[in-house]
């Protein structure tokens, strides 16, 4: 009997165990319909495991006479956008320094190619392979002299950032940013601003940009423009609080991208995206999930805009937002945005979720000969990510999707 | 959460009742070492040691090998680990190139025999596998079933199949659908109401979508192979 019962009260538990486990699972599990699972693996691809961009922040990509250059710590070129430094991966020798250099700005003119090497000063090369020093650096301390940064280039303009630590101490509070510009290369003249806080700025500038007939610099108290690049910018003011100003809903801008020869577009740390056109204020739209640290613009089907192609407004993680990257796409037209969203150059939602979601973006470039997009990320540190990524364009309606560049 | 915590409590509750089991399970009845150890010593066996302590004598050699120690009523539960291996996702177009990794997989089943042979019961098991792009997916089948066992002492084998539903969850998103296994093993009785093995099983996932969403429809195939330890109740 006593066996008997001794089973009886087995089998309850196991009934019991089970009817559990039943109900367990089915209440972690919610079902979902309309999201493939095992399809969604089948569209994976694998993430960075080598190569010259692994687990690497590329700063800048940039597109010169057919090829492509990356900004790493040192810088790299391709020819097809998928193949860098040849099948060894080797970096780009700078003339005199050879491959042992810390590259801190990159840009491109129509004419030449502009590397910033820390502590040595400026290079400019017409062909990605042989450099000529062009400004150098002073041999002196950086906490007591100016020194070449960055690099930025617009409308064939080049303009150099100086950054002056300008103390002996380790605060950067009193660190001072200029600007010089060039048209010929050659010589560089000192940037000058009427107003507002840019001159002798104490923060670094984010970038230039050149439309509607204009430069327009990003400083740290917010946008400048100046229809000579040796006139005196002046702050853009904002008249209304839908506007960009100075600045903008009390955040930085941190990116501008002139989107043809009359409209540009600038996002904030506060996650908005500014359109200005021909002669306009500035507009805004919605604020995005985190701050837009890099714009770009890229080809889409008539079914996701009417104009044809798509603002991507790139993540990045700032001082104001934090936790976020990947990108966001943004209509031209009305500024509509889809946080998160992969419908415009990814090829599906699993290769958005699985490529550069998670990735701080630095920089877009789309090279309309070569269809072909790539997003600068930074990816140091990040297992099994590319500092760079890359997806193709059919010409008509589809993107390849987004790959990492092994 | 109520929900949750009283699915958790039934389990606990069943878990526990397993578990307390206060005395040692005779060993199966009909079985080598029922039958020939413990009930019936061998000649010169000896029921104690030198220093009086139990010993359990060998299986005798010169038995009817072919003997089932199982009958009509016998339970057995096991568990069992090892490596989840994925045979493919099957479906869909010819462009895909993801898939999963080697995983690790455990489950708990209990079986009721229904004679000497034949015995029904079921299955949880859990497994888990990375994905190309370093996701972790996770499949929980839940499943009846049906063995076959025959024992050439002291080995046992079985062929078993199984029907049930499975839940699988990859990052956010979830899906429970029907679940299919087909699998066999090896073991060997300790003599200790234990018998430990290797098995492998073959799991169909189909992953059925409904409706508009007909077309993600997709199939799974993976081998469950491992070791296994079962304890005759």
């Amino acid at each position: 009997m006593r066996s008997i019962m001794k089973k009886a009260t087995t089998g309850a538990g196991l009934v019991a165990a089970i009817l559990g486990s039943i109900a367990l699972a089915a209440s972690l599990s919610a079902c979902d319909n309309n999201y493939p699972i095992y399809g969604s693996i089948q569209l994976e691809k694998p993430g960075s495991t080598q190569g010259p961009f692994y687990k690497t922040t590329v700063g800048k990509v940039v597109l010169f006479k057919s090829a492509y250059y990356a900004q790493r710590a040192t810088l790299i070129s391709s020819t097809d956008g998928t193949t860098w430094g040849g099948s060894s991966h080797t970096p780009i020798a700078i003339t005199g320094l050879g491959t042992s250099y810390f590259c801190t700005g990159l840009a491109a003119t129509s004419t030449a190619l502009w590397a910033v090497i820390d502590g040595v000063g400026l290079y400019s090369s017409g062909d990605g392979t042989n450099w000529t020093q062009v400004i150098a650096d002073p041999t002196t301390s950086q906490t007591s002299s100016p020194m070449i940064d960055n690099v930025f280039t617009a409308n064939d303009m080049v303009f150099v950032e100086y950054h002056n630590e300008n103390n002996t101490t380790a605060s950067s509070a009193d660190d001072i940013y200029t600007l010089k510009a060039s048209s010929d290369g050659t010589t560089f003249n000192p940037v000058t601003f009427a107003s507002g806080g840019a001159q002798n700025s104490t923060m670094p500038f984010a970038g230039v940009a050149y439309a509607d007939g204009s430069y327009w610099i990003i400083a740290k108290d917010g946008l400048y423009s100046a229809v000579s690049a040796s006139g005196s910018f002046a702050q853009v003011v904002a008249t209304s609080t839908t506007e960009i100003g100075a600045p903008p809903t009390g955040a930085a801008i941190d990116s501008i991208l002139a989107w043809d020869s009359t409209t540009l577009y600038a996002g904030t740390d506060a996650g908005v995206v500014y359109k200005r056109t021909t002669g306009g204020n500035w507009t805004n739209g919605s604020s995005l999930t985190y701050a837009v640290t890099a714009l770009g613009k890229a080809p889409v089907s008539s079914t996701v805009s009417s104009t044809g192609w798509v603002l991507l407004a790139g993540y990045g993680a700032n001082a104001t937002i934090t936790g976020g990257s990947g990108y966001a796409q943004v209509d031209p037209t009305t500024l509509a945005t889809t946080s998160g969203d992969s419908s415009a150059v990814a090829s599906n939602a699993t290769n958005y979720d699985t490529t550069l979601s998670g990735k701080p973006v630095e920089a877009f470039l789309y090279d309309a000969t070569g269809q072909r997009l790539f997003a600068a990320t930074a990816s140091a540190g990040i297992s099994g990510a590319s500092g760079l990524w890359t997806t193709t364009w059919d010409g008509t309606s589809t993107w390849s999707g987004w790959s990492p560049i092994n | 959460m109520i929900r949750l915590y009283a699915c958790l409590a039934l389990l606990a509750f069943g878990l526990g009742s397993l578990a307390a089991q206060d005395n040692p399970p005779p060993p199966p009845s009909g079985s080598p070492a029922a039958g020939q150890a413990t009930a019936v010593p061998p000649p010169g066996a000896g029921d104690q040691g030198p220093s009086g302590e139990a010993i359990v004598t060998s299986p005798d050699k010169t038995q009817n090998t072919s003997t089932s120690p199982y009958k009509f009523g016998d339970q057995a539960i096991s568990l069992s680990a090892g490596a989840m291996i994925p045979l493919g996702i099957y479906g869909g177009s010819g462009t895909a190139t993801g898939s999963t990794y080697l995983g690790a997989d455990f489950a708990f089943s209990y079986r009721y025999f229904l004679d000497s042979q034949w015995a029904v019961g079921g299955a949880i098991a859990g497994a888990f596998n990375s994905t190309t792009a370093g996701r972790s997916l996770f499949t929980a089948p839940l499943d009846a079933e049906i063995s076959w066992w025959k024992a050439v002492v002291p080995f046992e084998f079985f062929v078993e199949s199984g029907l049930g539903a499975y839940m699988m969850r990859l990052d956010s998103y979830g899906i429970i659908d029907p679940f299919a296994k087909l699998g066999a093993g090896a073991l060997w009785q300790t003599g200790s109401g234990w018998s430990v093995g290797i098995r492998a099983e073959g799991w169909f996932i189909p992953e059925i979508h409904y409706g508009d969403y007909s077309s993600l429809t997709r199939y799974g195939l993976s081998l469950d192979t491992g070791l296994i330890a079962v304890y005759h109740i």
